[in-house]
């Protein structure tokens, strides 16, 4: 689950090419057996705990070294997934005929002396004052314009937009993408960290040559990767004073690239109509990665929860599907996001890069901690978030389709009866998990989209967030139970509307 | 009331025979069986082994232990046995690296000080302080009398380390070719080897007994240390240790016959390579190691698959070892020889597969190529030492199955090139166990950037991987296990 700042992160160093599988197996055009919503209980018996364990014990191993985006853990947890996929005959679903989806990342080394940003006869300085997320050499010149609160239009095309810090995030995020969207030259934003936060931050992004991201214009579809800057709030104050006035930004900075990978795999429906059509199942399989400099013996942030717990439910849905020679109606669609801790990369580069046909997803299934309980006799406070071994936070279908919800609701009561924590499906949640897994880049698309998510605990971004403490029999009961459902969306004979529901 | 004595037997018929003898998998039935190795197989583990997210596999390595995870993941998919430490798929090898003070680590003899790096290096021993009488070494001797001397012997000594370290010599001091540049050079390769980590010299996890530390000089230090002869010098070494894991990975699966089950037929390969260098022009810094050893990684790991998916099973039992290590120096198989996981003599051969998966296309002339065997020709090695049993079963095995093109140039202690000694396989061979050692011939790509999958043929791999599987069942299923008729000796 992603947390924290999303215009950026610090990184390891990448060095490795993309791979490519070539599929060697054929597909045939053979229409299979429909798998009934019966049927499908016993297919949902392939998904156990050992299996969920043996997956696990691989993905969440020091081994991968907490699978940062762009890291070889991470690349050895695609492959390790695309091996599997391979022995179970699933069909690829990603780049010509492999299972991945290519992202290329780039990163920028900024020359320190000749990054300057400067405003009547103010001067401010890389790294002390300000931060450079994005940008690329050269030198512009333009109008500050000021953005301080949510709005449907700032006319913000060749300015350089000047963003206060919003409290609510969803508001300052969709601020930062609208500035964008309407041709901003470069976003300066307030960061809201001071004195020794600061420093911590800027230290976060040291070495620069660690620090790759999404370019921008895969993003936003804008193809002159507008500028984007942190500036500590003091200096903020400063440089905010100068509205109405020409800014200027020189930077001088290489460009290097460097690629990650969505993980893309089909199991084709049984109606020869409907099969067009796909019921997306999701999660991430990347996390924190690791840090040297901590304290104590432990630096791996292994993640096992974090979405190592959504990543083997996949696996072990996808395995339980193709064991069975019978098929939903519908397509089944299993992607496997990179870099969501970054601010959701690979579900957002998916959906503006898809890999089947636009408006062919009729729902996305998203599973993003789902390994962890609140035991009954628990009565720690910092557990108080978590949910119950029982229990599961499932959040969207209220936002996104009534239909969805009845479905999801339907297949519970009819199966293992978990007890559906609904506080953040709620329209008036302000938690704000909505947007912070990759179901919110479906959402965005008009797809209706549930999530399941077994809530906070203190072990969130931890090095602790380990496999000792995994409730293995959880997960097996909540990834039978979004099979199910999958299984349920996918024999519907009409697709569940989407309805929007809610301010997003 | 007492229980009737049908029911009894009833219930036993039922339950009891947990013991009950597996089918037997007889030589002919093997060769069904052995379809279960394939190239698109063999190629499948290799794209996940050679790719570069295991950044070439070095010892000690988070991509090693990826590679090590996947195949015990493997394994336990598949219901092989567990052959490693407490019911797991791994023997843990702990590493150490012993950090020496630069500041206090020292030689001194009258007003001559010489430092650590400036002057030599440590390899290894106890630390600590001695002082003694410098001895000077320039010949072999039957027995040498040096108890409670600091002894310094020539390059062309090296081969008397092992007799002066049994000595009672308080430390062992060696010259060496590098001077300058060459020297400051040869600091930093060692520095970087394996990141440091060695193998402890008596390769226990508790540590080992004392042992006299040995020094190597640059040519410079060594020219004023041999001038010394005679005076007393002191030896100080201060050093701090800290420790990293690395892994054999270790698996089984039980023969059919109640008796000879106590007994295995090995087979081995390595699944390390030699790393990356981050400091190499190109882009490309990762030496994949497709063919060394890649190659018998997977094959072992296609034959582990074909015994623990059949029902049927041989006479003895299967062992099969992944070695890490190899390339520092046969660390895993050394480990391995001297904590064995299986009791000791029970292991009736070794067969060793290092490099089988490059082949010399025809019309190649590239002169690095010309030892390279063709697509169906193959180095065996060790057929015609110790044991006329089981050369037998190899060249037999092969006639009456792929007739591959056995090519025995290197079957031969005296070999200039000393490939006998050269693979794991020898860390068995010195235990009195019979070996046989596949192997493809040095090419172009070895140890080169060049290894990668895009270069394998799989279709000899899968040639030998097969024969293999079907040499191990036939020397499973003799009667008695092959006899050492013939000495090993270099």
């Amino acid at each position: 689950m992603l947390s924290g700042n999303i215009f950026g992160t610090s990184m390891k160093r990448p060095i490795y090419l993309a791979l490519a599988i070539t599929a060697l197996f054929g597909f045939t055009n053979q229409q299979a057996r429909l798998l009934t919503n019966d049927d499908a209980r016993k297919v949902a018996t392939a998904i156990t705990r050992d299996v969920l364990k043996d997956y696990l014990t691989f993905i969440a191993d020091d081994a991968l070294q907490g699978r940062n985006p762009p890291s070889p853990g991470l690349d050895a947890a695609a492959n390790f997934i695309a091996f599997n996929l391979k022995q179970w005959g699933a069909k690829p679903g990603g780049d010509s005929g492999t299972y991945f989806q290519n992202i290329r990342l780039e990163h920028t080394e900024f020359d320190k002396t000749q990054t300057r940003l400067t405003v009547g006869n103010q001067a401010f300085e890389l790294d002390k004052d300000f931060l450079v997320f994005r940008g690329k050499e050269g030198k512009v010149s333009a109008p500050l314009l000021r953005v301080d609160k949510k709005r449907t239009n700032y006319g913000a095309k060749g300015k350089i937009v000047v963003l206060s810090w919003i409290p609510v995030f969803d508001d300052r995020i969709s601020a930062f993408h609208q500035v964008i969207e309407e041709g901003a030259i470069a976003v300066i934003s307030d960061s809201n960290l001071s004195g020794e936060a600061w420093t911590k931050f800027v230290a976060s992004y040291q070495p620069r040559s660690d620090t790759f991201h999404l370019p921008i214009s895969d993003s936003f579809g804008n193809p002159t990767s507008p500028i984007s800057i942190a500036m500590t709030p003091e200096r903020f104050k400063q440089f905010e004073a100068h509205v109405g006035m020409k800014a200027t930004i020189s930077i001088s900075a290489k460009l290097q690239y460097t690629v990650v990978r969505n993980i893309i795999a089909i199991v084709p429906g049984n109606d020869l109509k409907l099969r067009n059509e796909y019921v997306a199942f999701g999660a991430h399989y990347d996390h924190i990665g690791m840090n040297s400099d901590l304290p104590g013996p432990d630096k791996i942030f292994n993640g096992a929860d974090d979405d190592g717990s959504g990543t083997v439910a996949l696996m072990n849905i996808a395995k339980a599907a193709l064991s069975s020679q019978s098929r939903p109606k519908r397509s089944m669609l299993f992607v496997w996001h990179c870099g969501e801790e970054k601010g959701l990369w690979g579900s957002y580069y998916f959906n503006r890069n898809l890999t089947v046909p636009n408006g062919s997803m009729v729902a996305q299934l998203n599973l993003d901690m789902v390994g962890r309980s609140r035991k009954e006799n628990d009565k720690d406070l910092a557990n108080r978030l978590l949910s119950g071994e029982n229990e599961v936070f499932v959040i969207g279908p209220t936002r996104t389709s009534r239909r969805l919800s009845q479905i999801v609701d339907r297949t519970n009561a009819q199966y293992l009866k978990l007890g559906y924590n609904k506080l953040y499906d709620a329209l008036d949640d302000q938690s704000g998990f909505f947007f912070l897994s990759d179901q919110a880049s479906y959402a965005k698309k008009g797809i209706p989209v549930c999530f399941w998510y077994g809530g906070d605990h203190p072990d969130y971004h931890q090095v602790s967030d380990e496999i000792s403490k995994i409730d293995f029999a959880k997960i097996e009961k909540v990834a039978r139970t979004v099979y199910m459902t999958g299984v349920a969306v996918a024999n519907e004979p009409t697709r569940p509307p989407f309805i929007k529901r809610g301010k997003w | 009331m007492k229980r009737p004595i049908y029911l009894a037997l009833a219930t036993t018929a039922l339950f009891g025979f947990t013991n009950q003898q597996t089918r037997l998998l007889t030589n002919d039935d093997a060769r069904n069986a052995a379809s279960v190795i394939t190239s698109d197989t063999l190629k499948d583990y290799l794209t996940f082994i050679a790719d570069d997210a295991l950044q070439g596999r070095d010892t000690p390595s988070a991509g090693l232990d990826a590679a090590a995870n996947f195949i015990a993941y493997n394994l336990k998919t598949w219901g092989a046995k567990p052959g490693g430490d407490n019911g797991t798929y791994f023997q843990n090898i702990r590493l150490e690296r012993a950090t020496y003070d630069k500041a206090s680590t020292q030689i001194v003899s009258g007003d001559t000080t010489l430092t650590l790096e400036n002057d030599f290096l440590v390899f290894g021993g106890s630390g600590g302080k001695v002082s003694g009488q410098i001895v000077s070494i320039t010949n072999k001797l039957p027995q040498y009398n040096v108890r409670g001397k600091i002894v310094v012997v020539g390059e062309n000594l090296r081969s008397e380390y092992d007799a002066l370290m049994k000595s009672g010599a308080l430390a062992i001091i060696g010259g060496s070719n590098y001077s300058g540049d060459s020297w400051k050079s040869f600091v930093s390769g060692v520095r970087q080897y394996a990141g440091g980590f060695r193998m402890p010299s008596d390769a226990s996890p508790t540590g080992g007994p004392m042992v006299p530390p040995t020094i190597s000089m640059s040519a410079e230090g060594y020219k004023k240390l041999a001038g010394l002869a005679d005076s007393k010098a002191q030896v100080t070494i201060v050093a701090s240790k800290d420790y990293a894991m690395t892994r054999n990975v270790v698996a089984i699966v039980p023969g059919a016959d109640p008796k000879l089950k106590e007994e295995y037929v090995a087979f081995g390969c390595h699944y390390d390579h030699v790393g990356m260098n981050p400091n190499l022009p190109g882009p490309d810094k990762i030496y994949n190691g497709a063919d060394d050893d890649g190659s018998g990684t997977v094959a072992v790991l296609n034959i582990a698959k074909a015994f623990a998916t059949s029902a049927a099973k041989p006479k003895r039992s299967l062992l099969f070892v992944w070695h890490c290590g190899e390339e520092k120096g046969l660390w895993g198989s050394d480990y391995y020889n001297k904590h064995l996981t299986v009791p000791k003599g029970s292991i009736v051969s070794q067969l060793n597969i290092d490099m089988i998966g490059r082949s010399r296309k025809a019309g190649d002339t590239d002169p690095r190529n010309k030892s390279l065997t063709g697509p169906n020709s193959i180095y065996v090695i060790g057929t015609t030492m110790m044991s006329t049993r089981l050369g037998e079963i190899v060249h037999g095995v092969n006639s009456k199955y792929l007739g591959l093109d056995y090519n025995k140039l290197y079957d031969d202690p005296k070999d200039p090139n000393q490939f006998f000694y050269r693979s794991d396989h020898y860390n068995y061979a010195k235990n009195g166990i019979p070996i046989c050692f596949w192997f493809d011939g040095e090419h172009e790509d070895y140890h080169q950037l060049g290894d990668e999958v895009s270069k394998i043929d799989f279709t000899k791999m899968e040639k030998i991987a097969r024969t293999v599987f079907l040499t191990g069942v036939t020397v499973a299923n003799e009667a008695v296990r092959p006899a050492v008729d013939k000495p090993l000796n270099r």
